[in-house]
C-alpha cells in the first residue's frame, strides 16, 4: 500500500510539471502581457518598458521559465506582479474559503444525492422513483448561477433570512454551498440510483436474502457499496474541480475565494498568481483522487492497483 | 452466449449484444417506446432541433432589430416572451438561439468524442510508453481547471462561438479519452480479440468491429452530459463577457444580460432559462433512454 | 467609469485643507460614531500610492494619504498640505510653504523632507503611478528648510496642479517608509482624516478616523477630526449582487445604473445624489489604419451616430449628457460655443456623403468599399455592459446607413495591447482626465504606441498640445484648448458621445452630507444619525 502511494506521488510529479510548463505556455500566448495591464490605460510606452523590466519579462521566455523552477526549487510561487505579495499568500489568504464551500457541497451534495439514490432505488418503477429522478434531471439541467441569484433574490432580499454577499457569517455559507451542490447531488442520486438496480439483479443479494436479512440491511450494506465506488470517483472528481475554484459562483456572493482570485489574475496577466493557483488546483486535485484510490482499495479488495 | 461469441468471430461480425433478427430496428423502436426516459428526452431534444432548423419560419420578427419605443414589454400577442432591453423581440431571439445551442452542444461533443476516442483507442491499444504518454496528458487535463482553460483560450483566439466550441471541445477530450481507453483495455483480454488477432485481423478492423460498439453506451451518457455543459458553461462565460460577440442571441448571453433585470424584467432570464433547462433535460433523457434500451441487461 | 469611486475621496482631500488655520474644537461627542460601508468592484491591488493605478486602490489610499493641494468648487487649486505656493518668473519652478503643525498617524511630522521623500521614491519606483510622466518633467527637488519644498522643473508645464492634487501624489511619512522596509502596500501611514485599521483581502478594507486630524478645509463647518468612525469597503465584483446588498442595507452607497433607477431612484430609504463625472465616452476611428485616415469618412460615419438615442436608451436619460465636443462639460476648457462644430446626426447627410466617397450600397443595402469588397468595419471595445449596449445601438445606427459594423469585445489585457498595433477600425471607450491637457495622453503624436488609442497624430494639433501644456495665462491656455477642440471636432478622430453623469444612492442615515457644484460628495461634515 505504502508502495502504491509513493509511487502515485512520484508520478504526480511529471503531471504537475506539465501542468506548469502548460500554463506558462498559454500564459506566453494570450494577448497582452503584465506591463500593460500593470500600465493602465493612461501610460506612456517608456512606462511600459519599464515595467517589464522591472518584472523581468523583457527576458527570453525559456528563461523566465527556469527563473520560475528555481523560485519553486526554493519553495516559493514567486510574487504577484499586481500586489508585489509573495503568491503562496495570496493563495492562503483564500484557500480556507475556498475549502470550506466544496466540503460543505461535497458533504451536502453526497447526503442529499445518495438518499434520493436509494429512496428511487427501493421504490423503483414508483411514484416515488419517477418524482425523485424528475427533480435530479432538474437540478441537472438548471444553470447553478441562476440558483444563485434567485437565492439572493428570495433569501436575502425578500426573506432577509440569509446575508447577500461575503463570508463573514456562517449564514453566508448556505446560499454558495446549496447553489455548488445541486448538480452534484443530482448526478449522485442518478448514480446512486442505478449502482443499485444493478447490484438488485446480482447473485449475491439472493445469496444475502437466503440468510435471512431484513430486505432493509441488505439493500444498505451491499448495494450501497455497490454504489460507493462511482460515487467516491465522483466525489473526487467534484472536490479536485470545486479546490479550483467556483469562479462563477464566488463572483455572484463576493466570496474571497481562489476561483475569483484565478480568474482575476488572468485578466490581469498576474502569471505568477494564475501559476500558483493552477498548480495548487492541480496538487489538491491529484491528493483528492489518490486518497478515492486509497478508499476504493480499502471498500472492495477485489480491487487490484496494477 | 458462447456459440454466437465463436460463430461472430468467424464471420468477423461485431461482438454487440445486439439482437440480430431481421426487425433489428423495428425491434429497437418497439423497446425505445417502452421507455419512459426515451420518448420525453427525445421529444425534448427534437422540439429544439426543430426550433433550431426551423427559426426562420417559427421567428415572428427579426431577433436583431432593435426597437426603442418596445423595451421591456412583458409578453404579450404580439411579443410572446416579452422583449428586452432595446425593444427587441425575446421569442424570436431564442427561437434564433435555439441554433447556437445546438451548435454549441452538438460541435463541441464532436470534437471532444473524435480526439478522445482517437487517444483513447491508440492509449488502450498500443499499451507501453504511448498509453504513458496519453494517460499523463489526460491528467494534465484533467488536473487543470477547467474554466480557467476556457477563458484562456478564448483570450488568445477571440469571444466567438467558434471559439467557444474549440475550448469545450479540447477540453472534453480526457474525458472520453479515458473512457474508451478503459474499454479498449478491457475488451482486449477477452478471447474473441485474441482470436481475432490470431487470425491475423488488421488492428483497425478490430478496433472497430470489437471494442467500439461495447463503448457505445457510456459515450452516449457522457455525450449526454457534455452536451449539457457546454450550454450551461456558454452562458457562465457570457456572465465574464465572454461568451459570443454581439448580437447573437446565444441563450447564455441572454440570460447574462437579463440578470440585471430579474427585478423589473423576469422575462429576459426566465425564457432563455427555460429553453436551456429543456434541452438538457432533453439530452440526459435521450441518453438514459438510449442507454436502457441498447443495454442487454436492462431488456425484459 | 467608476463615478462615485473616483470622485469621493477626491473631492474630499480637494475640501479637506484650506489657506485659513485649522481651527482646534473637537466635534461634539453625540455626532462621533458609526460606519459608513462602500463597493469595491474589484479587488484593491495595494495601498502604495506609487504602484498602482488601479481606481478602487486609489480611493482607498485617498482617505489615508493628503496631496499638496486640492481643487475648490470653483475650479481653482487651493492649498490642503501646503499653505500657499509661488511659480517663479519662467515658470518653471514653484516653491511651497507648507503648513505648521501637521503630522503623520505615526507621529512623526509633515515636513518639506517628507515631500520630497514622497516624490523622490515616485520617480524611482513610480513606473505604473498615472504621474510618473509628469515627474519625468521634474529635473530636481529641494527641501530649502522644515517647511519650505521647492520643486523645478525642465519647462513650465501648465497642468502641474492637477496632477499634484490626485491622491497618487499624496505625502508619505518616511520614518512609516522605512520601518515597513518599503513595503507599504498594507502598512499605509499618511496624513489624511483616516487611517487603514484591517485589509482582508478579497473582503472587505476597513479604515478608522484619525482622532488627530485637525486641519480640514475652511469649506467644512467640522474643521477637525471626521465623525464617522469607519469607512468600510467591501469587494463584490456582481452588479446585481451589489444593488441587493444596498437593498438588504449590507452597503451604504452606491452608484445606481439605469436599470436600477426606477426601483431606488425614489425608495425613501436612500438618498440620490446627482453629479457629473470628469470624463467623455466617445467614439473613435483609428486614424493609422486605412480607409479611416481619410478624415472625410471618418466624419461621414460621425454623422450616423444619434447620441441622443445612446443617452436615452442605455441611460434613460439620466445618467449620461451628450456631449457635442472631446472636452467634458465637466472640465476646464469646456466651451459651448464650440457646438457649432459638432458632428450632428444627420444620417441623410451620412448617407450621401458614404456614397461620394464611393462606399455605395449593394443590393441588400449594406455598403461596399470602392474596391467593390463588402464594408464592414470592427468596432473594438470592453467588456463592460455599458460598452456593449452602446455597441448594440451603434451597430443598429450605422446598419441603417448601410454600414454593417462588427463588434468585438475584448477584456481590457487584449483591449490595451491591440490597440497600438492598429488592429481595429473603430474604437469605444472613454477617458476620466480632469484636466484639458488630456490631449497630451490620448490625441498626441507621442502616444500612438501607448495611450493615444486612436493613433492620432497631427502636426497642427501636436503643436496646440504642446502650446497648451506650457502655457500658463489662463485666458491664453483657454484659446488654445479652443483651437485644439475646434480641430479635433473638423478632423474627427473621435465622436464624442456623452459625458457620464452619476446617481449616487446613500443611506438615510447618513445626514448633512455635503455636494458641491460639480456634485461631488463631501463626506467631512457627515455623521450617522443611530
Amino acid at each position: 500500500m505504502i508502495r502504491y502511494v509513493l509511487r502515485r506521488l512520484l508520478l504526480a510529479v511529471p503531471v504537475l510539471l506539465g501542468v506548469s510548463l502548460g500554463v506558462f505556455l498559454m500564459a506566453s500566448a494570450i494577448p497582452g502581457d503584465p506591463a500593460t495591464v500593470l500600465a493602465g490605460d493612461t501610460a506612456s510606452a517608456e512606462q511600459v518598458e519599464a515595467i517589464r523590466h522591472e518584472l523581468g519579462l523583457d527576458q527570453p521566455l525559456p528563461i523566465q521559465y527556469l527563473r520560475f523552477l528555481e523560485r519553486l526549487a526554493h519553495g516559493s510561487l514567486g510574487e504577484s506582479t499586481r500586489t508585489h505579495r509573495e503568491v503562496l499568500l495570496e493563495i492562503a489568504d483564500r484557500f480556507p474559503y475556498t475549502l470550506a464551500l466544496a466540503l460543505g457541497a461535497v458533504v451536502l451534495s453526497t447526503v442529499v444525492g445518495i438518499s434520493l439514490g436509494v429512496f428511487a432505488a427501493v421504490k423503483r418503477g414508483g411514484a416515488g422513483d419517477y418524482l425523485t429522478m424528475g427533480i435530479a434531471i432538474l437540478g441537472l439541467s438548471v444553470p447553478g448561477f441562476l440558483i444563485a441569484l434567485f437565492g439572493i433574490i428570495i433569501f436575502s432580499l425578500n426573506l432577509h433570512w440569509l446575508p447577500v454577499s461575503g463570508a463573514r457569517s456562517p449564514a453566508s455559507y448556505v446560499l454558495p454551498i446549496v447553489a455548488l451542490s445541486l448538480h452534484s447531488a443530482a448526478v449522485k442520486a442518478r448514480i446512486t440510483r442505478s449502482s443499485m438496480l444493478e447490484v438488485f439483479g446480482q447473485d449475491y443479494l439472493r445469496t444475502a436474502r437466503a440468510k435471512g436479512l431484513r430486505e432493509r440491511l441488505v439493500i444498505l450494506r451491499h448495494a450501497l457499496k455497490n454504489a460507493l465506488i462511482p460515487i467516491s470517483t465522483i466525489i473526487g472528481l467534484q472536490f479536485g474541480a470545486l479546490l479550483g475554484g467556483a469562479f462563477i459562483i464566488e463572483n455572484i456572493f463576493g466570496w474571497p475565494g481562489i476561483g475569483r482570485l484565478a480568474v482575476q489574475a488572468i485578466f490581469n496577466r498576474d502569471f505568477p498568481v494564475v501559476q500558483g493557483t493552477v498548480l495548487v488546483a492541480a496538487v489538491t486535485y491529484a491528493l483528492v483522487n489518490l486518497a478515492v484510490d486509497v478508499f476504493y482499495a480499502w471498500l472492495d479488495p477485489r480491487i487490484r492497483y496494477s | 452466449m458462447r456459440g454466437s461469441i465463436r460463430a461472430s468471430v468467424i464471420r468477423n461480425e461485431p461482438a454487440v449484444f445486439i439482437d440480430r433478427r431481421p426487425n433489428a430496428f423495428v425491434s429497437f423502436v418497439q423497446r425505445a417506446r417502452r421507455s419512459p426516459p426515451m420518448v420525453i428526452g427525445f421529444i425534448l431534444f427534437t422540439g429544439v432541433l426543430l426550433m433550431a432548423a426551423l427559426a426562420p419560419l417559427i421567428a415572428s420578427h427579426d431577433p436583431i432589430a432593435i426597437s426603442v419605443g418596445e423595451r421591456l414589454q412583458p409578453p404579450s400577442s404580439t411579443h410572446l416572451f416579452g422583449t428586452d432591453d432595446f425593444g427587441r423581440d425575446l421569442f424570436s431571439r431564442v427561437v434564433w438561439g435555439s441554433q447556437l445551442a445546438v451548435r454549441l452542444g452538438t460541435l463541441s461533443v464532436l470534437v471532444s468524442v473524435s480526439g478522445g476516442i482517437v487517444l483513447g483507442l491508440m492509449a488502450g491499444y498500443y499499451g507501453g510508453w504511448v498509453d504513458q504518454l496519453i494517460s499523463r496528458a489526460f491528467d494534465l487535463i484533467f488536473a487543470f481547471p477547467a474554466l480557467l482553460f476556457a477563458i484562456a483560450i478564448v483570450a488568445i483566439l477571440g469571444p466567438s462561438l467558434d471559439n467557444l466550441i474549440v475550448a469545450f471541445g479540447l477540453f472534453g477530450w480526457a474525458g472520453y479519452g479515458r473512457l474508451i481507453r478503459g474499454s479498449v483495455l478491457s475488451a482486449r483480454q477477452r478471447e474473441y480479440v485474441e482470436a481475432a488477432r490470431a487470425i491475423g485481423a488488421r488492428a483497425s478492423r478490430v478496433m472497430a468491429r470489437h471494442i467500439l460498439p461495447n463503448v457505445i453506451a457510456p459515450v452516449i451518457i457522457l455525450s449526454a452530459t457534455r452536451f449539457g455543459a457546454a450550454l450551461l458553461a456558454g452562458s457562465g462565460l457570457s456572465f465574464i463577457g465572454l461568451g459570443v460577440p454581439i448580437p447573437q442571441p446565444e441563450w447564455g448571453a441572454i440570460i447574462a444580460t437579463g440578470r440585471d433585470y430579474i427585478g423589473t424584467a423576469w422575462w429576459i432570464t426566465a425564457f432563455p432559462g427555460v429553453l436551456i433547462a429543456i434541452a438538457v433535460l432533453g439530452v440526459n433523457l435521450l441518453g438514459d433512454g438510449l442507454r436502457d434500451v441498447l443495454d442487454p441487461r436492462m431488456r425484459d | 467609469m467608476d463615478r462615485l469611486l473616483r470622485l469621493i475621496p477626491i473631492v474630499v482631500l480637494v475640501v479637506s485643507a484650506c489657506a485659513q488655520a485649522p481651527a482646534s474644537s473637537a466635534p461634539p461627542v453625540t455626532k462621533v460614531g458609526g460606519a459608513v460601508t462602500f463597493v469595491a468592484t474589484t479587488d484593491p491591488d495595494t495601498l502604495d500610492l506609487h504602484q498602482t493605478s488601479n481606481p478602487v486602490s486609489s480611493t482607498i489610499f485617498g482617505w489615508i494619504y493628503e496631496p499638496l493641494v486640492y481643487q475648490d468648487l470653483d475650479n481653482s487649486y487651493k492649498g490642503l498640505l501646503a499653505e500657499s505656493w509661488m511659480v517663479s518668473s519662467d515658470s518653471k519652478s514653484i516653491t511651497f510653504k507648507l503648513r505648521k503643525g501637521i503630522t503623520f498617524t505615526d507621529g512623526s511630522p509633515l515636513n518639506a523632507e517628507a515631500v520630497k521623500f514622497s516624490f523622490e521614491r515616485l520617480q524611482r519606483v513610480g513606473a505604473k503611478s498615472p504621474i510618473f510622466e509628469t515627474f519625468k518633467n521634474v529635473t530636481s527637488m529641494e527641501a530649502k528648510d522644515e517647511l519650505t519644498f521647492v520643486m523645478n522643473m525642465k519647462e513650465p508645464y501648465a497642468p502641474i496642479f492637477h496632477d499634484l492634487q490626485v491622491s497618487y501624489a499624496g505625502i508619505l511619512s518616511p520614518t512609516a517608509v522605512k520601518a515597513a522596509n518599503d513595503n507599504i502596500g498594507r502598512a499605509a501611514v499618511g496624513t489624511g482624516p483616516y487611517k487603514l485599521k484591517e485589509f482582508q483581502t478579497g473582503q472587505q478594507i476597513t479604515l478608522e478616523r484619525n482622532p488627530d486630524y485637525k486641519w480640514a478645509p475652511a469649506l467644512f463647518q467640522n474643521r477637525g477630526a471626521p465623525f464617522i468612525q469607519e469607512f468600510r469597503y467591501r469587494v463584490i465584483a456582481e452588479p446585481a449582487t451589489q444593488l441587493a446588498a444596498l437593498d438588504a442595507g449590507e452597503v451604504d452607497v452606491l452608484g445606481l445604473r439605469a436599470q436600477d433607477l426606477s426601483r431606488y431612484g425614489s425608495d425613501a430609504r436612500f438618498k440620490v445624489f446627482d453629479s457629473f463625472t470628469f470624463g467623455l465616452t466617445y467614439l473613435g476611428f483609428d486614424a493609422k489604419r486605412p480607409p479611416f485616415d481619410n478624415a472625410k469618412l471618418r466624419a461621414a460615419l460621425a454623422k450616423a451616430v444619434n447620441k441622443d438615442e445612446i443617452v436615452q436608451v442605455v441611460f434613460e436619460n439620466k445618467l449620461a449628457k451628450a456631449s457635442c465636443c472631446p472636452i467634458a462639460e465637466s472640465i476646464q476648457g469646456y466651451d459651448p460655443k464650440l457646438k457649432e462644430f459638432e458632428l450632428k446626426y444627420e444620417p441623410a447627410k451620412a448617407k450621401t456623403e458614404l456614397d461620394s466617397l464611393g462606399y455605395k450600397p449593394g443590393a441588400d443595402g449594406m455598403r461596399t468599399t470602392p474596391e467593390g469588397k463588402p464594408f464592414k468595419p470592427v468596432l473594438y471595445t470592453s467588456t463592460s455592459d455599458t460598452h456593449g449596449k452602446i455597441a448594440t445601438l451603434l451597430q443598429a445606427q450605422l446598419k441603417a446607413v448601410g454600414v454593417d459594423l462588427q463588434i468585438k469585445q475584448l477584456e481590457s489585457g487584449a483591449l490595451l495591447a491591440a490597440t497600438p498595433k492598429a488592429e481595429h477600425d473603430l474604437y469605444l471607450n472613454g477617458y476620466s482626465w480632469n484636466e484639458p491637457d488630456m490631449f497630451s495622453l490620448f490625441l498626441s503624436c507621442d502616444r500612438v504606441t501607448s495611450s493615444n488609442r486612436v493613433l492620432y497624430c497631427n502636426p497642427q494639433l501636436e503643436d496646440l498640445i504642446k502650446k497648451g501644456r506650457t502655457e500658463l495665462d489662463q485666458a491664453k491656455r483657454m484659446q488654445i484648448y479652443f483651437d485644439a477642440q475646434k480641430l479635433t471636432m473638423q478632423e474627427a478622430p473621435w465622436q464624442p458621445l456623452y459625458m457620464p453623469v452619476s446617481k449616487t444612492a446613500v443611506n438615510a442615515k447618513v445626514q448633512d452630507l455635503k455636494q458641491g457644484q460639480a456634485g461631488g460628495l463631501y463626506w467631512h461634515d457627515a455623521w450617522i444619525r443611530r
